[in-house]
């Protein structure tokens, strides 16, 4: 059955979330032109403003794509469509796991294709040979100057930034999931609900994190960012986990119990 | 054999007020139910207690003899009073929705209602009226080969005359021992297909009792009673 749900929110979101990625795609092809053309010119100007612009697009795209997952998320589960989706006999859990996967899916396409796009940009101005060598050298100043390897940096940001993504969205859901307990202005609750998490969550991973502070203090002689700056990314990602697995589960209450459609 | 449904002083409360307050009430399989009671009297509460969407506060609901869950989802066919679809779907990609959720889905059915209705399967949900859509709703409702069918109020958006189609494929469309609840204002245009009626009011349940009792035994139609009860 999760399959299923996997599969028709798949067919709901790729309509909306498609035409996005393409108007990501075309953005591109556009900037690679303006750019191109204003080298030949006096029209300097040009290229740092189309820059401006594509950069703002780029995040635009990314923050639309968000929103629409999270606002599907709301009115599919909530509003009158949650006499539908509630209904079906499936797992409330079922619910979040398909809107959580189907959300953590677009979320990496948006990623990779704001990457794929933005390396098309840098690739049209510079040889691919160039780009290595600019490359091998953020490689080595990586090394020789914070002290740690670029993969195991790359490592620690890429597990970070999917942790990140999950915590993201169930942060949202579990928001939006007690906004709607509320008999009216369920929106503006879920918003307010948000700003409270949000504050609990900061508080419990400063308080998680604050050994590594005293940590950090006793040893400032010594101050290693291999024996620091990992132990400290990885114990923040054990935090968010631990939340996420916490959000997971007052989500998934609160539709199995405390479901409150108009 | 056991009740289709079964409550026993059931309870609802949203914050102080109380929608339901003791409900105590036996559906028998087979039988075509009107739920009948003036707005605010609990009617959909009761209905949405049925579907697992609200969960009681006290007292207990068994459908079948089970607690609603994934299990009666399987064999409630639910017609909620709101139009639930996604506006930006096909009617023929909804059909494919439910045939995959639902193992008792007969989409032959669903095509054959759909084609005499005059409402074409390549239609997006946005571009048809709220009767249509209402329609489609509750074609879909009724091609499940369910045991208990909850109506909330399934006729209150068409015309009268595909008000008598709506019934008669109601009537026409279910299995002798699966039992329908309609909930309904419009007394008198569902009068004739009810066997049993009951009164709520005050989230209570008021009166209980067969169509034909009324009939013979109090010499009213289900109408005049409800006016009679229900007095303002």
């Amino acid at each position: 059955m999760l399959s299923k749900l996997i599969k028709h929110e798949f067919n709901a979101t790729s309509k909306t979330l498609g035409i996005l990625h393409i108007a990501l795609f075309i953005t591109t092809i556009m900037g690679i032109i303006a750019i191109n053309l204003s080298k030949n010119d006096n029209y300097e100007y040009i290229s740092s403003l189309t820059l401006i612009i594509y950069v703002l697009i780029l995040i635009a795209v990314a923050v639309a794509v968000l929103i629409y997952l999270v606002v599907r998320f709301y009115r599919n589960l909530f509003t009158d469509e949650g006499y539908l989706m509630n209904t079906l006999p499936v797992k409330p859990s079922y619910l979040i796991f398909s809107k959580l996967i189907v959300s953590f899916v677009w979320s990496i396409i948006n990623f990779v294709c704001t990457i794929f796009s933005i390396l098309l940009l840098v690739l049209s101005q510079t040889s691919i040979a160039s780009f290595f060598d600019t490359w091998n050298e953020i490689t080595k100043y990586a090394w020789n100057e914070i002290g740690v390897s670029i993969s195991s940096l790359l490592f620690l940001g890429i597990l970070g930034g999917l942790v990140s993504i999950i915590y993201m969205f169930l942060m949202f859901y579990t928001s939006i999931a007690i906004g709607q307990t509320m008999r009216t202005h369920k929106v503006l609750f879920s918003m307010g609900a948000y700003v409270v998490l949000y504050i609990i969550s900061q508080i419990i991973s400063t308080m998680g994190l604050m050994p590594f502070g005293f940590f950090a203090l006793l040893q400032t002689d010594n101050l290693n960012i291999e024996t620091i700056f990992t132990p400290l990314m990885l114990s923040s990602y054990a935090i968010s986990i631990a939340l996420i697995v916490l959000y997971f589960f007052i989500t998934n209450y609160i539709i199995s119990k405390k479901l409150n459609l108009e | 054999m056991s009740n289709i449904l079964e409550c026993q002083s059931l309870v609802k409360k949203y914050g102080l007020k109380t929608a339901l307050s003791g409900i105590d009430l036996k559906i028998e399989p087979g039988h075509i139910t009107g739920l009948l009671g003036p707005n605010g009297s609990g009617k959909s509460t009761l209905i949405k207690l049925i579907n697992g969407l609200l969960v009681p506060d006290s007292g207990s609901i068994k459908i079948n003899g089970l607690t609603p869950g994934i299990e009666t989802k399987k064999i409630v066919s639910y017609l909620p009073e709101r139009t639930y679809l996604d506006n930006a779907s096909k009617v023929k990609d909804i059909i494919v929705f439910f045939e995959d959720f639902y193992d008792n889905f007969n989409k032959e059915k669903a095509y054959d209602m759909l084609s005499h209705l005059n409402i074409n399967p390549n239609d997006r949900l946005k571009t048809m009226s709220k009767g249509t859509k209402e329609k489609v709703q509750l074609i879909l409702v009724m091609s499940r080969d369910a045991e208990l069918y909850c109506l909330d109020e399934p006729i209150a958006g068409v015309d009268p005359a595909a008000r008598d189609y709506i019934l008669n494929t109601i009537i026409s469309n279910y299995n002798e021992n699966a039992s329908i609840i309609i909930s309904t204002h419009l007394i008198s245009d569902i009068e004739n297909i009810l066997d049993d009626i009951v009164f709520i009011a005050d989230g209570k349940v008021k009166l209980k009792s067969t169509v034909d009792d009324i009939r013979f035994k109090e010499g009213k139609s289900v109408d005049a009673l409800f006016r009679e009860v229900f007095k303002c």
